[in-house]
């Protein structure tokens, strides 16, 4: 690797941090640190054949995370898919409104990103969702990341977080439940994984 | 030979009958080619074009049916488009159809572009026909190939299955859409079918037609020629039987080395039939007219095979030899007749150098030469010619000559063309259907074009998409042109939806282009997108329709489109025409070539084998003059008479030269027997004595080859009727050409006194 270009992955891993320094708040900090997340379950979108992304159900410290990692070269089409079912489940709904301005935002920031030569390798767009609720948090975090493939696996290498909502615990909750069952064949098993719902 | 005449003669028979019957069995299995395979050329880089898009976008053989209806975007109009599309898809062999009742359009939604049927149902909706014809007004590249202008004439286009093997589904699949065109419907409502598909079927029903038509038709004419002119049993049933023993073996060969009769070799029965009659014709006559004791059966066929063996040896050469030349084209379906009539040719010699002796030998020689009276007119006509080669034999060569300039004159007005809807008869459902089509909604025959970069990167830059756009332009602009089918128009809807405009408009920079070729990587209907351009974006189709014009106009009409898109695209870029259409007018193009080649190939073979027969440059000069002549006149008539040269008339002067070769061998080899010094004497004896042998023969020959007038192509009867009048006027040259040479540039006169 050129001294260079050395230079400037640093410069971008220093604006990455201080670009999420000012979106997640010290606070939920914690829960947006992935380094211990354990893996519970896994399922591609919309299959295994022709996949835009990837559902998990992790575990983080105290916290359930249902995580949507979302690879596609028309993001917006899988975010409009996202809206649409988002409306349905959530009619009228502020914290539903609040969320899809922040994927839309995030959408188009991570479009702007693009390299606009069709030829570069790798042009898909690339984006995070994560539902997180702990006991003591209910938080929806959306960003950006970069992968590494090997084996026909993704394996996220870093991660940028874009926007941080905390909208009620009830809708954090709610969601969490209606991607696994929307996205894992045996909803049952995944909804296991997620914690009691609080009636 | 004697053994084979007495003692050997009922052996020969078993032995003939046991192998007519084992090669009888194989040329009854001998089935037609349902795929016109043969009609191709070999043309290795060709091929291997059009192989690679046929891997990348399909096949290009979709059938097109066009429905006319008075009401075309009322409720009934649509209610009939919609059950014959989904009826029709339901044909076993039918991968997709295509049609206006189940086109998309893509239209903005709420992430951007979607898409949306174009008849959206229900089909009752009193708002329906203003949707469609506002949905129609909008994507204007849905006119043209699903709708016709006038909104009248609707196109269902039929995507049928490449079924590697099987021959027997497009027939089931053609035959199955026919009986739907049947159908009973209101007034104002009518069907047409069209396609290569269709083409390729109803070759091989025609052949087999033909079949059935042509072979007991020639057997007919020729008895009834031979009766004719022998007026005796003998004299019909012996040319008869050598014709039927040839005929049979030659194509127990044809179907012994797997091959199957063609638009080209359905011809070859009734040909074979004419060829076989020349050496028994020749032999029966010097029988009857031979001298000798009545008694003497065996010496007196002796002498006669001695006289004729080396003339006919050396006809039956120079036939196969002019036939054998035609093994230089290019195209299977033509080589194989070639080889075949050859072979034809040699097999016929052989049966009539047997079987004829053999047969003449259970009969009594008759008693005297034929009287003169069934002759009569004959001899008239031959005194005639005898006279003015005799007394005016400078005349006649001006004469000759003269109309041979004026042909070369007419022969500069052939043009190279192949047509394939008007090969067939104006009344046959293709001829007429496609032509309605061409007529009413687009163009009925295709080019197609594959475009790529030279180093095999995507098509997907701003420049590239422009690049396509303006070469879109070009062809448009074309005469012929109706319209062409590609990625463009997607791009454009696609376009416009995700912006939100109204126009119609590529993507203006190279992030919205790069979009949208993601956007048509996730496209959710693919295979649509796949005939247009390759999976990996790497190649790009344009599918180009154009009037149902012949190779003539075609063949120019796809190099000028090339030398276009070398100017639009570049030294980046390669583009390459292919497409079924495309090779017909790739092999037409050759054609002329190819004749070129065969006819000098024949030619130098005859030159050489009448060199080799009479050993004397003065005599070989003389013997050509005759024989190019016809030719050539031959020629002029069909520039006069706007014949194109095609598939069927290119094979005419190489199969032709070597058979009316045969005429002059015959005349000049009697002369130079009975010369003594006087060329008159000589001429007189020659004409009076080979006259009527080459007269009947001439006749049998074009009577027999104007049986095949009767076929259904276009190009396999002008085959016959000009090789008709060739060979009849060969033998006007030859009865006053011929001795007029031969006394004008007689040797003695060469020789001052």
């Amino acid at each position: 690797m050129s001294r260079a270009r050395r230079v400037l992955l640093v410069l971008f891993a220093c604006a990455a941090v201080a670009e999420a320094e000012g979106v997640v708040p010290a606070r939920l900090a914690p829960w947006l640190d992935a380094s211990t997340d354990q893996l519970g379950s896994r399922a591609y979108v919309p299959s295994p054949e022709r996949r835009v992304g990837e559902v998990r159900i992790l575990r983080r410290g105290d916290a359930t995370v249902v995580q949507t990692l979302l690879y596609s070269k028309v993001l917006s089409r899988v975010v409009g898919e996202i809206r649409k079912k988002e409306l349905a489940n959530w009619p009228g709904s502020p914290d539903a409104a609040a969320y899809l301005e922040a994927l839309a935002r995030v959408q188009k920031t991570i479009w702007s990103r693009l390299p606009t030569d069709r030829r570069a390798l790798d042009r898909r767009q690339k984006m995070w969702i994560e539902f997180v609720l702990s006991p003591g948090a209910a938080l929806i975090a959306i960003g950006a990341f970069e992968i590494d493939e090997s084996d026909g696996e993704v394996h996220v290498v870093s991660r940028e977080p874009l926007v941080v909502l905390e909208p009620s615990r009830a809708y954090v909750e709610r969601n969490q439940r209606l991607i696994a069952a929307d996205s894992f064949h045996d909803g049952d098993a995944a909804r296991g994984l997620l914690p009691e719902a609080r009636e | 030979m004697t053994w084979l005449l007495t003692r050997g003669r009922v052996p020969f028979l078993c032995a003939l009958l046991a192998l007519t019957a084992c090669f009888g069995l194989q040329a009854a299995q001998i089935g037609v080619e349902r795929n016109n395979e043969s009609l191709n050329t070999r043309d290795a880089s060709q091929t291997a074009i059009y192989d690679r898009f046929k891997a990348t976008f399909g096949s290009d053989e979709d059938l097109l049916l066009a429905v006319t209806h008075t009401n075309l975007l009322g409720a009934e109009g649509l209610a009939l488009l919609d059950a014959l599309t989904a009826r029709i898809a339901g044909i076993d062999g039918v991968r997709r159809v295509f049609s206006l009742s189940n086109a998309q359009q893509i239209v903005p939604g709420e992430s951007g572009g979607e898409l949306a049927p174009v008849v959206a149902s229900p089909l009752d909706d009193p708002g329906l026909a203003g949707r469609v014809q506002a949905a129609l007004d909008r994507n204007p590249d849905l006119t043209g190939l699903f709708v016709s202008a006038d909104r009248r004439t609707a196109g269902l286009l039929i995507e049928i299955e490449d079924r590697q093997g099987d021959l027997d589904y497009r027939a089931a699949i053609i035959d199955a859409l026919r009986g739907i065109i049947a159908e009973p419907r209101a007034e104002g409502v009518s069907l047409h079918l069209t396609g290569i598909a269709v083409q390729k079927n109803d070759v091989s029903a025609y052949i087999e037609r033909d079949q059935r038509r042509l072979i007991p038709l020639a057997v007919a004419v020729l008895a009834l020629v031979l009766a004719g002119f022998f007026r005796s049993a003998l004299g019909v049933l012996l040319p008869l039987g050598v014709m039927g023993v040839t005929t049979v073996w030659t194509l127990g060969a044809y179907g012994l080395a797997g091959f199957q009769l063609n638009a080209i070799t359905g011809l070859l029965p009734p040909v074979l039939m004419v060829l076989s009659l020349a050496v028994s014709v020749h032999l029966i006559q010097g029988w009857l007219d031979a001298p000798g004791a009545p008694g003497d059966r065996v010496a007196r066929i002796l002498g006669v095979m001695r006289r004729l063996l080396f003339p006919c040896f050396f006809c039956s050469l120079t036939t196969a030899l002019g036939f054998s030349s035609l093994v230089t084209s290019s195209m299977p379906a033509v080589k194989q007749f070639g080889v075949f009539a050859a072979l034809g040719v040699v097999l016929a010699f052989a049966v009539g150098m047997t079987l004829v002796p053999v047969g003449l030998s259970f009969l009594s020689p008759p008693a005297s030469a034929p009287t003169s009276r069934q002759h009569r007119l004959i001899r008239r006509l031959l005194a005639a010619s005898d006279r003015a080669a005799i007394q005016h034999p400078g005349r006649v060569l001006a004469v000759f000559s003269a109309l041979s300039v004026a042909s070369l004159a007419g022969l500069l007005l052939v043009h190279n063309n192949t047509d394939l809807v008007r090969f067939l008869k104006s009344d046959a459902p293709l001829h007429r259907d496609t032509l309605f089509i061409d007529a009413n909604l687009t163009g009925a025959n295709t080019l197609e074009f594959v475009v790529a970069r030279s180093d095999g990167t995507p098509l997907t830059s701003l420049d590239a998409v422009r690049r396509m756009a303006t070469f879109e332009q070009r062809v448009l602009g074309r005469e012929h042109v109706t319209g062409v089918s590609s990625i463009l128009p997607v791009l454009r809807q696609l376009q416009r939806a995700e912006s939100g405009g109204e126009e119609l408009a590529l993507p203006a920079n190279e992030r919205d282009t790069a979009y949208a070729f993601d956007l048509l990587e996730a496209a959710p209907e693919p295979d649509r997108i796949r005939k247009l351009i390759a999976p990996d974006f790497t190649s790009a189709r344009f599918n180009v329709r154009i009037r149902a014009v012949g190779t003539a106009i075609a063949a120019p009409l796809a190099d000028a489109i090339l030398a276009d898109a070398g100017r639009v695209f570049g030294e980046d870029y390669t583009v390459s025409a292919t497409g079924a259409f495309h090779h017909v007018a790739q092999d037409s193009n050759r054609l002329v070539t190819a004749q070129v080649r065969s006819f000098g190939l024949a030619l130098g073979m005859v030159v050489v084998s009448i060199g080799v027969l009479f050993r004397s440059v003065r005599l070989t000069f003389i013997a050509l003059i005759p024989n190019l002549m016809p030719i050539a006149w031959t020629g002029g008539l069909m520039g006069a008479f706007g014949i194109d040269l095609s598939i069927g008339t290119a094979m005419i002067a190489s199969a032709v030269i070597g058979l009316i070769v045969d005429d002059t061998i015959h005349y000049m080899t009697h002369y130079t027997r009975v010369y003594r010094g006087d060329p008159a004497e000589a001429i007189r004896r020659t004409t009076a004595e080979k006259g009527p042998a080459l007269l009947v023969n001439n006749l049998v020959l074009a009577l027999g080859f104007w049986v095949g007038c009767f076929g259904s192509f276009k190009p396999t009867i002008y085959f016959s009727l000009l090789s008709g009048v060739t060979i009849l006027s060969a033998l006007l040259c030859d009865l006053l050409v011929t001795p007029a040479c031969l006394n004008l540039f007689d040797r003695r006169r060469a020789v001052p006194a």
